[in-house]
C-alpha cells in the first residue's frame, strides 16, 4: 500500500517537470520575438528591450530555466507586465470566485451524473436511458459560452429569475451567494455532468455484463443492490477517472464562462492577460491550473487503491 | 477424402469492413449526423451561390438592421450581411477542424505505432505526452495563440498540438492490445519483419477508433477555436467566423440576441452533427465499446 | 436403472421446456422439448458440445435467462411449483436458498472488490435477518465445510488472492450456505487443472451426499459425467438426444450422437508403440530457461523461475507431449523455443540437413485459440502464404502452394478469399496448420492446439496432425494439458510441474509406472479414469 502510494506520488515529478518546460519553453521558443510580440506593433526600441530584460530573455537559456524554475518552485510566479503586481497576488486576489464556481459545479454535476447514468446503465434502452443518451449529446456539442446566453437570456432576461452578471461573495449570505453562482455553474456543469453521466453508464451497463452479477443474482440479491453493491461498485474507477479528467473541461470552461457571466476569477484575469499578452500572468495561471489538475488526478489515483482491493499490491 | 467448405458458406467472400460500413450505413445517428455534417458542407463549398453578398464589405449605413427581404438575417454593427458571414463561417469552422482532425492524426498514428511497438521510446515518450495532457487544452491553445501573431497558421497549430498526446494514447493502447494477439505471433513467426506487421497486421486495427476520435478531436477544434475567437484571441478578426460574430455581438446581446443566436446555432448544430456521427461510427465500428451500448 | 431408487420424489421436473431464440438465429429454438427430471440425493449430468443448449436449460430454471430471451414454454415444477409463473419476486427469493448455483469460471465469478466473507455473507442477507456475529460464524462454517482452510483468516481476503479452485469452493460454500434442495452447477470445473478439479468434484459429490440435495451438473467432458453422474441427459441442437443412467449411457449408448461422443474421448492408452523413433535428431535443447524480473517501487527486483533450465531432443517423425497444469512452464518452453520470446539461459539448436534454411522455415508453431490466431481483417489465403512470401516465394507460387494445402487439411482450395469468421473453430485450427506447412518447416510446436475445441472436432483435427507428421516427417512438440489427448498422439512424454521439468518416458512407461508424485497424481485426477480402463 505505501510503495503504491509512494510510487504514484514519485510520477507526478516528471509529469510536472514536463509541464514546466513546456510552459516555459512556450515563451522562449514561440516564432519570432515574444518581447516583441508583448510591446505591441509600434513600440519603441527600449521599451521592447526592457521587457526582454524583465523576462530574463537577454540570458541563455539554461541559465533562464534554472533562474526561473527557481522562483517558481519559491512561490513566485513573477510579475504582471502591466498592474507591476506580483502574479501570486493577483490570483490570489481572483482565487474566491473561481473556486465557489468550480466547487459548486461539481457537487452539482457529480451529484446528478452518477444517480442518473447509474439507472440509464441499468436499465440500458428505456426510455430514460435514450433520452439521457440523446441529451448527452446536445450537452457536448453546445458550447459553454452559447449556452451561456441561452441562460442568461431566459432565465435573467425573459424570466428574471437570476442576475444576468456578476458574482456575490459567499460572505454576503449563502442564499445571494447561491442565487449569483447558479447559472454559471449549472452552463460550466452541463457538459462535465454529460460526460460524466456517459462514463457512468457505459462502465455499469458493461459491469452488468460480467459474471459476478449473474452471481449476486443466484445468490438471491435484490436487483437494486446487484446494480448499486456490484456494478457501481466496480464502475468506480472509470467513473473516478473521468471526474478528473473532466477537470480540464472545467477549467477550460472557467475561463470563457466567467467572461460571459462577468465573474471577477481567474478566468477573467487570464483572458485580460491574453488580450493584453501579459505573459507572466498567463504562464502563471497555465502552471497553476496544471498543478492542480495533476493533483486532483493523483488524488483519484490514490482513490483507486482504496476502492479496487487488487491496485493495493 | 471429402473437402470442406466454410462453415457459413453463405455469400462469398465478404470483407469484414464492408460489412461494418454497410451496418454503419443503418445507424440512425450516422444517418442523421451525416445528413446535418453533408448540408453543412455544402453550405460551406456552395457559399458564393447561395444568395451571399461579400461577408466583409463593411457598410455603416445599414448598422443593425432586422432582417428583411435583402438582409435576411439583418445587418452587424459595422453593416455587414448577417446571412452571408453565417454561410461563409461554415467555411472557417469547418476547415479549422478537419485540419485540426487530420494534423492530430498524422502525428499523432506516426509516434503512436512506434512508441507502441518499441518499448524502450515508449517510457520516455509517454512521460512527454503526460505532461503535454496535464496542461488543460485550452490553456495550451490560448499559451499558444497569445504568443503568435493570430493567423489560421497558429490557430490551427496551437489546436493541433494539444490533441496530439490523445491519438498518441489511443494508437498506442490499441499496438499494445493488438500486438498481445495470437496472429501477431504468427505472423511473427512466419518471418514478417517488424514494419510490415506494424502495417499489415496492426495499423488497420487503429482505423476504426481513428475515425471515430477524429470526428471527436475535429469537432472539439470547431468548439475551442470558436471560444478562442469568442474571448479575442483566436481567428483575425476579419475572417467571417461564428465565434468572431458571437464576440462582436456579444456587446449588443440584450438589445439584439440574434447577432449572439444566429452563429451560435450553425457553431451548435455543426458540432451536434459532427458528434452524432462519432457516436454511431463508435457503436457500429468499434466492437469492443459497441458492446457496451 | 439402479441409481435412482423410485421412492425419491424430484426436486426439479422440467416438462417439454423450449426456449425460444431471438429472430435471425441460427435455428428457433435454443432449447426444444426438452423434459427431465432430478430427484433429492442424485446428480443428474445434462452433457452436450458447445450450442447445445444445456446452460440455457440451467438458466433457464434459474430464471436468469439473458434479456435477449423471451419467455420459456412448457414447465419447470420445482417442489410443485411452476417456475415459469413465479414472480421475479418469488424467484429471487428461491434462489440462494430454495436452489443454489455454481458457474464456470471461478475467476470471474466473484466480485472483485469485495472480500470473499462478505460475498458468502450476502446470502445469508438477502434471506434472512440475522446480528452480524451469527452471520459471520455461519459463514466461517460454511466455508469449513467446503474445505477452505483457516476460513476466519480468509474471509477477509479477496478473490484475487485465492486459487481458482479455492474460489470455486467460495462459489459452493455461497450456493450451499442456506441448504437449498438444489444445486445447479453449470461446467463448475472447466477452467481449473485437472487435479483441483478432481478435488471439487470430490467436494460437490460428498456434500450431495451429506445433506441428500439434488445436482443439476451441466458438462461437456464425458469423463466428468463418468466420474459424478448418477443418470445422464445427452443434449445436442438444443434437444435431448437420449437419457438414462449413467451406466447404460456410457456402456449402451442407443443414440449415434451419444456413441459418437463417448468413441471421441481420447482413452488412456498409448496409440504409439513404445520404442525409441529412429528419425535424424531434429532439435536438441540444451538448459533453456526463462525467469522474469519484477521490479518494485523502491528499485528491489524479485525474479520469478517461469521455466528451470530444460533440456530435451527431438527427432524427426517424432511427437514429444509437453504435459502440464496452468502455471508449469509448458507455453514458456514453446516460446522460448520458437524463438517468440528471448530465454534467459540455454540455447534450442536445430540440427540436420537444412542448416542453410532460415529459422523460421525450419520451425513453425500452431497456437491454441483458432479465433484469435488469424488476422480477422485478411483472407485466409492471404494469412497462409505470407510466410513463403516473407522469403521471396512469388504470389502465384505461394499461392499454388496454398490450394494444395487447403486440400490436404480438408478444406475446400476455392475458400481461400474467404474471410476467418466464416470458419468454425476446427476449420480454423486446420487453416493454421496449413500456414505453417506453407513454411515447409522440419519441427511442428502445437500449443495446446485442440484444447479449445469440441471432442467431435478434436479428434478430427488430431488425426490431421498425425497425417501431416506421416506425410512430412515431422519433427512434433506437443504441448496439451489434457493426459487423455497427449495418449493419442505422442511417442514421449515430458511432465512440467511449476516451471520444472520432473519426469519423462515413453507414454506408455510414463502411464503404467509414473515416477514422479505429481504425475501420479495428474494420472490419477484424470475424470472418468474408471470408466475409461
Amino acid at each position: 500500500m505505501l510503495a503504491f502510494l509512494a510510487k504514484r506520488m514519485l510520477a507526478v515529478i516528471p509529469v510536472m517537470a514536463i509541464v514546466a518546460v513546456v510552459v516555459f519553453l512556450l515563451l522562449r521558443l514561440s516564432p519570432g520575438d515574444p518581447a516583441l510580440v508583448i510591446a505591441g506593433d509600434n513600440a519603441d526600441p527600449e521599451a521592447v528591450q526592457r521587457i526582454r530584460v524583465a523576462l530574463g530573455l537577454d540570458q541563455p537559456l539554461v541559465t533562464q530555466f534554472w533562474v526561473w524554475l527557481r522562483h517558481m518552485l519559491s512561490g513566485d510566479l513573477g510579475t504582471s507586465i502591466f498592474s507591476k503586481l506580483p502574479v501570486t497576488d493577483l490570483i490570489l486576489q481572483r482565487a474566491e470566485p473561481t473556486l465557489s464556481l468550480a466547487l459548486a459545479t461539481m457537487v452539482f454535476a457529480i451529484g446528478v451524473a452518477i444517480p442518473l447514468g447509474t439507472i440509464a446503465g441499468a436499465t440500458a434502452g428505456s426510455w430514460l436511458d435514450r433520452s439521457l443518451m440523446a441529451v448527452s449529446v446536445v450537452g457536448f456539442s453546445l458550447p459553454a459560452f452559447v449556452l451561456g446566453y441561452c441562460m442568461i437570456y431566459v432565465f435573467a432576461l425573459q424570466l428574471g429569475w437570476a442576475p444576468v452578471q456578476g458574482f456575490t461573495s459567499i460572505s454576503k449570505g449563502f442564499l445571494p451567494f447561491l442565487h449569483s453562482i447558479a447559472l454559471p455553474a449549472l452552463t460550466l456543469g452541463l457538459a462535465y455532468m454529460v460526460l460524466i453521466a456517459r462514463i457512468t453508464r457505459a462502465s455499469v451497463l458493461e459491469m452488468m455484463g460480467e459474471d459476478f452479477i449473474r452471481t449476486a443474482r443466484a445468490k438471491g440479491v435484490v436487483e437494486r443492490l446487484v446494480v448499486t453493491h456490484h456494478a457501481l461498485r466496480n464502475a468506480a474507477i472509470p467513473i473516478l477517472t473521468i471526474i478528473g479528467i473532466g477537470v480540464a473541461l472545467l477549467i477550460s470552461g472557467v475561463v470563457v464562462i466567467e467572461t460571459v457571466f462577468n465573474i471577477p476569477g481567474i478566468g477573467r484575469l487570464v483572458v485580460d492577460a491574453i488580450l493584453k499578452r501579459d505573459y507572466p500572468v498567463i504562464q502563471g495561471v497555465i502552471l497553476l491550473f496544471s498543478a492542480v489538475y495533476v493533483l486532483i488526478n493523483l488524488a483519484i489515483d490514490v482513490g483507486y487503491a482504496f476502492l479496487d482491493p487488487r491496485v493495493r499490491y | 477424402m471429402t473437402l470442406l467448405s466454410p462453415a457459413q458458406a453463405d455469400e462469398g467472400p465478404r470483407n469484414p469492413f464492408l460489412g461494418l460500413a454497410a451496418q454503419a450505413l443503418r445507424n440512425p445517428s450516422v444517418l442523421i449526423g451525416g445528413f446535418i455534417v453533408a448540408a453543412i458542407v455544402i453550405m460551406a463549398a456552395a457559399a458564393p451561390l447561395l444568395g451571399t453578398v461579400d461577408p466583409v464589405r463593411i457598410n455603416p449605413a445599414i448598422r443593425l438592421k432586422p432582417p428583411s427581404d435583402l438582409f435576411w438575417f439583418g445587418t452587424d454593427l459595422f453593416g455587414r450581411d448577417i446571412y452571408s458571414r453565417v454561410v461563409y463561417g461554415a467555411r472557417s469552422s469547418l476547415m479549422v477542424g478537419v485540419s485540426v482532425a487530420a494534423c492530430a492524426i498524422v502525428f499523432g498514428v506516426a509516434i503512436g505505432l512506434v512508441t507502441g511497438y518499441f518499448r524502450r521510446l515508449d517510457v520516455v515518450v509517454m512521460r512527454v505526452m503526460d505532461g503535454l495532457m496535464a496542461i488543460p487544452t485550452f490553456l495550451l491553445a490560448i499559451a499558444l495563440v497569445s504568443l503568435t501573431r493570430a493567423s489560421v497558421g497558429t490557430v490551427v497549430a496551437a489546436l493541433t498540438i494539444p490533441e496530439i498526446p490523445r491519438v498518441v494514447r489511443l494508437v498506442r493502447s490499441v499496438v499494445l492490445t493488438v500486438r498481445e494477439e495470437a496472429y501477431v505471433e504468427a505472423a511473427i513467426s512466419v518471418g514478417t519483419p517488424t514494419p510490415l506487421i506494424l502495417l499489415r497486421h496492426i495499423l488497420p486495427s487503429t482505423i476504426a477508433p481513428l475515425l471515430v476520435l477524429g470526428t471527436y478531436v475535429c469537432a472539439q477544434a470547431i468548439l475551442v477555436e470558436a471560444a478562442l475567437s469568442f474571448l479575442g484571441t483566436g481567428l483575425p478578426p476579419e475572417i467571417p467566423s461564428w465565434g468572431n460574430m458571437i464576440s462582436e455581438g456579444r456587446t449588443f446581446f440584450q438589445v439584439m440576441p440574434r447577432l449572439v443566436f444566429l452563429p451560435s446555432l450553425f457553431l451548435a448544430l455543426t458540432v451536434l452533427g459532427i458528434n452524432l456521427l462519432g457516436d454511431g461510427l463508435r457503436d457500429t465500428l468499434d466492437p469492443r465499446i459497441a458492446k457496451r451500448m | 436403472m439402479t441409481a435412482a431408487p423410485l421412492a425419491n420424489l424430484p426436486i426439479v421436473e422440467i416438462r417439454d421446456l423450449a426456449v425460444p431464440l431471438p429472430d435471425g438465429g441460427d435455428r428457433r429454438n435454443a432449447v426444444d422439448g426438452v423434459s427431465f427430471s432430478v430427484a433429492e440425493g442424485e446428480i443428474v449430468c445434462v452433457v452436450g458440445e458447445s450450442g447445445s443448449g444445456k446452460s440455457i436449460t440451467a438458466q433457464a430454471i434459474m430464471g436468469l435467462l439473458p434479456k435477449i430471451f423471451v419467455k420459456p414454454k412448457g414447465a419447470i415444477l420445482f417442489e410443485g411449483e411452476d417456475l415459469l409463473k413465479a414472480t421475479p419476486a418469488r424467484m429471487r427469493s428461491l434462489r440462494g436458498s430454495g436452489i443454489g448455483m455454481i458457474f464456470q469460471e471461478p475467476m470471474t465469478a466473484l466480485n472483485p472488490v469485495h472480500t470473499v466473507g462478505a460475498q458468502i455473507d450476502e446470502v445469508l442477507r438477502a434471506h434472512l435477518t440475522l446480528p452480524a456475529q451469527e452471520r459471520f460464524a455461519r459463514v466461517v462454517k460454511a466455508m469449513e465445510e467446503v474445505g477452505l482452510p483457516d476460513p476466519e483468516r480468509m474471509y477477509y481476503s479477496f478473490p484475487h488472492q485465492l486459487s481458482g479452485g479455492q474460489r470455486q469452493r467460495v462459489l459452493i460454500a455461497a450456493a450451499l450456505i442456506l441448504q437449498p434442495r438444489l444445486l445447479i452447477a453449470d461446467e463448475p470445473t472447466t477452467a481449473l487443472d485437472v487435479t483441483t478439479q478432481k478435488q471439487i468434484l470430490q467436494q460437490i459429490r460428498d456434500l450431495q451426499r451429506s445433506r441428500g440435495m439434488g445436482v443439476l451438473f451441466i458438462t461437456h467432458d464425458i469423463g466428468v459425467v463418468a466420474e459424478i453422474a448418477d443418470r445422464v441427459v445427452v443434449m445436442k441442437s438444443g434437444r435431448m438426444v437420449e437419457t438414462g443412467s449413467v451406466e447404460r449411457i456410457l456402456t449402451a449408448p442407443e443414440a449415434d450422437y451419444t456413441r459418437m461422443l463417448i468413441a471421441a474421448v481420447p482413452t488412456l492408452e498409448a496409440a504409439r508403440p513404445a520404442g525409441p523413433v529412429h528419425g535424424p535428431l531434429a532439435l536438441s535443447v540444451k538448459d533453456i530457461a526463462k525467469t522474469y524480473t519484477i521490479r518494485s517501487a523502491f528499485g528491489g527486483m524479485r525474479e520469478i523461475a517461469a521455466l528451470k533450465p530444460t533440456s530435451l531432443t527431438l527427432h524427426r517423425g517424432e511427437t514429444i507431449g509437453v504435459i502440464g497444469e496452468s502455471g508449469s512452464g509448458k507455453s514458456t518452453l514453446a516460446r522460448c523455443i520458437t524463438k517468440l520470446i528471448e530465454p534467459s539461459s540455454g540455447e534450442a539448436t536445430l540440427t540436420g540437413d537444412g542448416a542453410q534454411k532460415p529459422f523460421r522455415r525450419r520451425m513453425q508453431i500452431v497456437f491454441q485459440d483458432p479465433f484469435r490466431s488469424l488476422n480477422p481483417r485478411r483472407t485466409v489465403g492471404q494469412s497462409i502464404i505470407e510466410g513463403p512470401m516473407n522469403f521471396g516465394t512469388t504470389k502465384a507460387e505461394a499461392w499454388e502452394k496454398a490450394r494444395e494445402l487447403m486440400a490436404l487439411v480438408g478444406l475446400d482450395p476455392a475458400a481461400l478469399n474467404r474471410y476467418p469468421h466464416q470458419f468454425s473453430g476446427g476449420q480454423r485450427q486446420r487453416i493454421s496448420i496449413a500456414r505453417a506447412l506453407a513454411m515447409e518447416p522440419e519441427i511442428l510446436v502445437a500449443d495446446e492446439a485442440v484444447s479449445a475445441l469440441d471432442v467431435s472436432v478434436q479428434a478430427q483435427v488430431l488425426k490431421l496432425i498425425d497425417d501431416v507428421q506421416k506425410r512430412f516427417n515431422l519433427a512434433i512438440l506437443f504441448i496439451t494439458h489434457d493426459l487423455r489427448v497427449a495418449a493419442q498422439i505422442c511417442d514421449r512424454l515430458l511432465v512440467m510441474h511449476r516451471g520444472e521439468l520432473v519426469e519423462q518416458g515413453s507414454v506408455r512407461a510414463v502411464f503404467s509406472a509414473p515416477s514422479h508424485d505429481y504425475t501420479r497424481r495428474l494420472l490419477d485426477s484424470i475424470p472418468g479414469r474408471r470408466a475409461a480402463a
